[in-house]
């Protein structure tokens, strides 16, 4: 599986744009791990299997905008840290959606849409930006977050609802 | 708005809101130090990201040790008080004491602490095609793993039996024998499916070391690992 998975990685082309992708953003991922998870040993593990995953979904370097792709990477090692720490921290956080959707209501211009998804519930916006930006399945997501797949999809389709109502009520547009 | 333009939109915000928090970083965070270990797998991965990929997504040497459960730890001798034990056997020179326990084995050490680092010691007559690919030294304690080119592995742990710290084996319904390794005492854990690793352990008290080697071999085979342990370079 993971051979199929990796075909996209046969190429000199890929190999070499695998490396310019570690030179140029290997920094930023390693600071962004260190800041979620305070310890080394853990922000290696978070940067590793971060790059596991670009490895895995290389193909999706190609669809993403060059402009976009640190963020993309970022989401990425940002998600595995979490993962890291929620597995560490042995307790999960009640996350109250309801009291989120209220400040939703105040939403009227793009940044502050942008600010809103940016303090979305923890695992809320790992759902989508797992989905969303990085493509993994419902299966892969539980598997990340240590919930159930039913409860991967009750935070995507109640996190999408969301943002559509905001969207089309602002009338915002791609 | 369709699901399509609806997603793309969403892309972007999520983009945006990544984009939001890194500018929301103060710089002020801990510095991140590579340890040596980290720089090496990650030139390994620059190296070959595709056979890097394969060996991190294969961690068949954690999967496979489950059947025998070897569990390394560092904990307080005063949990000791509280847990009965039956029956205890007593080193002549009481450096470990070994619990049995109907579902584990603790052997709890109680002797001085090292001075100096860790011994390195290797298998000397590893089976053919085998070579070294961790090894993780800590202050008491070194784990060794060794590959093979189709992707078995021998898991090789020593222990400096020092006051405070303990090794546990949880050999759940393996066949357990009184053995000796090059003279010195020792257990080996053989599981009912001849296809699970085995494991062997002994105690060296001239050097006050307890090592455990967990391989995928016939019961003589391992006894032959284990024999060939020898202090190697430094």
């Amino acid at each position: 599986m993971l051979a199929v998975l990796l075909a996209a990685l046969e190429s000199d082309e890929d190999k070499q744009k695998f490396t310019e992708i570690y030179e140029l953003y290997h920094a930023q991922m390693e600071q962004t791990a260190i800041r979620i998870l305070k310890d080394q040993h853990d922000a290696e593990d978070a940067v590793q299997n971060a790059f596991m995953q670009i490895i895995r979904h290389f193909e999706k370097i190609y669809e993403i905008p060059c402009e976009k792709l640190p963020f993309w990477i970022i989401c990425i090692v940002k998600n595995e840290a979490t993962t890291i720490l929620r597995k560490n921290k042995r307790i999960v956080q009640l996350e109250n959606w309801d009291s989120f959707t209220v400040e939703a209501e105040d939403i009227t211009d793009y940044q502050e849409l942008v600010h809103l998804f940016s303090r979305l519930p923890e695992t809320y916006r790992a759902v989508l930006e797992m989905r969303i930006l990085l493509g993994y399945t419902g299966k892969e997501i539980a598997r990340h977050l240590d919930i159930s797949e039913s409860a991967v999809n009750t935070r995507f389709f109640r996190g999408r609802a969301l943002f559509r109502e905001i969207a089309e009520k602002e009338g915002f547009h791609v | 708005m369709t699901d399509q333009e609806l997603d793309t939109l969403m892309r972007r915000v999520l983009l945006d809101s990544l984009k939001l928090d890194l500018e929301g970083a103060t710089g002020n965070e801990l510095p991140f130090e590579p340890t040596p270990r980290y720089q090496r797998q990650m030139t390994a991965m620059l190296a070959d990201p595709l056979k890097w990929a394969r060996k991190r997504a294969r961690p068949v040497w954690k999967k496979a040790i489950q059947k025998v459960a070897v569990i390394l730890l560092v904990f307080s001798l005063s949990l000791g008080s509280l847990m009965a034990v039956s029956p205890t056997v007593r080193a002549a020179v009481v450096r470990w004491v070994t619990e049995w326990y109907e579902t584990h084995i603790i052997y709890r050490y109680s002797g001085e602490d090292i001075l100096g680092e860790m011994p390195h010691y290797d298998i000397s007559e590893l089976p053919h095609g085998y070579t070294e690919i961790i090894r993780d030294v800590y202050a008491a304690s070194v784990s060794v793993v060794y590959e093979s080119s189709d992707g078995n592995v021998i898991c090789f742990d020593y222990t400096h039996m020092q006051q405070g710290s303990a090794g546990i084996i949880v050999p759940g319904d393996d066949e357990i024998i009184d053995i000796t390794v090059n003279g010195m005492r020792g257990q080996l854990f053989l599981p009912n499916n001849i296809e699970d690793a085995k494991t062997i352990t002994w105690i060296d008290s001239g050097s006050n070391i307890q090592f455990v080697i967990k391989a995928f071999c016939n019961d003589i085979d391992i006894l032959h690992i284990a024999e060939s342990v020898c202090l190697g370079k430094t």
